[in-house]
């Protein structure tokens, strides 16, 4: 069964100079256990995307469609429900574990919080044991509990902050750019923390990042997104081996490695286009070398083939 | 690239002492120290790009100021271009700034947002009066023709919050690049930027590097990144250089184990590759506080006993340099 089902979900941010297209017609869907990875450029939707799964958007954002979490539409609960389910059901870690932590609130009382929410008929010492627990099962000594954030590194603050997470078990983690801010052995790190969650608790993931190669290492399924479209959706190996989509196939020739033989530096010419005034039809005709005269004026259909979905005149026989 | 070295940095060193509380000082006669580059030798020949990695906290950063005399060195030589630029001072020190200069990593933070994008760019022009008015407007938009930044005159005329994080970056490599330089130190100039940008700023690097016979000391956390601009790596933890070899021997074969380490956490966009990982214990220990003996023994997964009470010297293994006792 699917633990979440995200159906026809547009976002549009009203601004002074204009309303942005940040999320437009989304459809995808996240199974249980299951960890889908959302890659796309800065500016392409993919952290509203999370933060509307928890209904967190600020309030010049209006959401259409439909988020159907476990059989129930979290676009239709009420606040309080909606309460109810952040943490205990959803839980999301940002990017920054630097400023996401109460910078005067011991670590244990972070953990308090939560539980007082969710659980207020909760005694203090199931309070430290579940605490306890949580910090153990991302590698960090229950002793700092009583430690402030100040006192603990980025990747240790970032472990906290998974920690704080999924201390009540929930059944998705959003984990938005988890690593971003973190250097590469720590960000190694971090990685490993998320794949044994990932192996020994009953958790879907959905990590948002811009980074293929930590998608790569951690996520199944891939939704990769550009200017708020969906482009292409499926598993994570085909995607890689044989990219449908114009644009995944240059975000993937796009990133650097390591391998000695292949020097050549591509890139993708352009920019991502301006959400206030998006182009007409394809969106990403301007930066496309397969553009053809349809692409400019008709925006293509999302098309099925077999487990994967393709947004692109080029399959949708257009 | 010529077989003539354009850059010698000898036994460079450079601390910060911290405020402490004055009870502390005067009780206990305590200063803090940060050892931030810690006795670093390194030579760059001519045309060579010299990249330097390591975590944040690895000194690299302040090696670069250091290297150019943004940051005044506490002791040890720096020579460039057969001119020793320890020497040097006020006036004679700001005339020779032309033949230098460095592309930062923010390029939000780093151009001044109250100025058009021209001025930004002839500002070194006018301090070291280069050319006339004219004339450095002309060289500019050459520059800025070349740089993709068109229509170069309207660039000219706009400010720096009218451009994207890319071309915000092809500033700061103009304005780095106007005086003519022969040196450049690249302090993460791609770590701010989306990866279809990250490629575009480091092939424009790379052909800037050729066509105005620049060399380039390139500061990066990023291996990969690495790989495509530099002809050296040196790997810098806490201060100090652990290895310092061709690229091509560093990534077919690190030989210290942070090498080693830095190397596997690379993640790897192929799905179908699946890595056995070196993962190191814990994090970068503070640079007020230096471990004993080799100061990457607290997280090498290879430590013995001797590493906690010597500290190893770069020693010469098959042609490239390496801090290390298990090599």
């Amino acid at each position: 069964m699917e633990l979440l089902n995200i159906r026809n979900l547009s976002i549009e941010y009203k601004t002074k100079s204009g309303t942005v297209k940040a999320v437009e017609d989304v459809t995808f869907e996240v199974g249980e256990h299951e960890s889908l990875g959302v890659v796309g450029e800065s500016g392409c939707g993919k952290s509203t995307l999370g933060v509307a799964i928890l209904r967190l958007l600020p309030p010049n954002a209006t959401t259409k469609g439909e988020i159907i979490f476990n059989g129930k539409n979290l676009l239709s609960l009420t606040n309080e429900e909606m309460r109810r389910m952040r943490g205990k059901e959803i839980a999301m870690i940002f990017q920054d574990p630097m400023t996401s932590l109460n910078p005067i609130m011991r670590v244990r009382d972070h953990f308090f919080e939560l539980f007082k929410v969710h659980e207020p008929s909760m005694k203090k010492e199931q309070m430290i044991k579940l605490a306890s627990e949580a910090l153990e099962s991302v590698g960090t000594d229950p002793k700092r509990l009583d430690n402030y954030p100040f006192e603990f590194s980025g990747g240790m603050r970032q472990r906290v902050m998974i920690a704080i997470a999924i201390a009540l078990k929930p059944k998705l983690l959003i984990a938005d750019e988890p690593t971003t801010a973190l250097d590469v052995v720590v960000q190694e790190q971090i990685m490993q923390v998320l794949k044994n969650l990932m192996k020994t608790k009953n958790m879907s993931l959905i990590l948002i990042t811009h980074d293929m190669g930590i998608v790569s290492e951690l996520a199944e399924k891939v939704t990769v997104m550009y200017a708020g479209n969906l482009v292409e959706h499926g598993e994570i190996k085909e995607i890689y081996n044989e990219p449908k989509h114009p644009y995944t196939k240059m975000l993937l020739e796009s990133i650097p490695n390591i391998k000695l033989d292949d020097m050549e530096l591509k890139y993708i010419p352009g920019s991502p286009p301006d959400l206030k005034n998006p182009p007409k039809g394809c969106k990403y005709y301007p930066r496309c070398p397969y553009t053809k005269e349809i692409c400019k004026t008709k925006e293509p259909k999302t098309v099925k083939l077999g487990d994967r979905k393709v947004k692109c005149h080029l399959y949708s026989g257009g | 690239m010529s077989s003539e070295v354009f850059l010698r940095v000898d036994r460079l060193k450079k601390e910060f002492s911290l405020k402490v509380a004055w009870l502390e000082a005067i009780f206990k006669g305590k200063k803090r120290i940060v050892k931030a580059v810690d006795d670093v030798s390194f030579y760059i020949k001519k045309g060579e790009t010299l990249g330097i990695v390591g975590e944040s906290g690895s000194g690299k950063t302040t090696l670069g100021r250091t290297v150019i005399r943004l940051v005044e060195p506490t002791s040890g030589k720096i020579i460039m271009d057969g001119m020793e630029l320890t020497q040097l001072k006020g006036e004679t020190l700001r005339r020779e700034r032309r033949n230098f200069s460095i592309i930062f990593q923010d390029p939000m933070a780093s151009l001044n947002p109250y100025m058009r994008v021209g001025k930004i760019v002839s500002h070194p022009l006018e301090i070291h009066n280069i050319g006339t008015k004219q004339e450095r407007k002309e060289k500019i938009l050459w520059l800025f023709e070349k740089f993709n930044l068109t229509p170069a005159d309207e660039f000219y005329n706009r400010f720096p919050k009218h451009l994207s994080g890319g071309q915000r970056q092809r500033v700061v490599i103009a304005r780095a690049l106007i005086t003519n330089p022969k040196f450049i130190v690249a302090d993460e100039p791609t770590a701010m930027l989306d990866v279809s940008v990250r490629s575009q700023i480091l092939k424009l690097m790379i052909e800037i590097k050729y066509e105005f016979k620049l060399t380039y000391l390139f500061i990066t956390h990023d291996l990969a990144s690495a790989k495509y601009i530099c002809d050296r790596i040196g790997v810098m933890y806490l201060g100090k250089i652990v290895e310092i070899a061709n690229k091509e021997d560093i990534f077919k074969e690190p030989l210290h184990p942070y090498t080693k380490i830095l190397m596997s956490s690379i993640p790897i966009p192929d799905p179908n590759i699946k890595r056995e990982k070196l993962i190191p214990k814990g994090e970068i220990p503070s640079a007020t506080n230096i471990p004993t003996g080799c100061r990457f023994h607290t997280r090498c997964p290879f430590a013995k006993s001797i590493c906690r009470e010597k500290e190893p010297e770069l020693k010469d293994v098959g042609g490239r340099l390496v801090a290390c006792h298990i090599v």
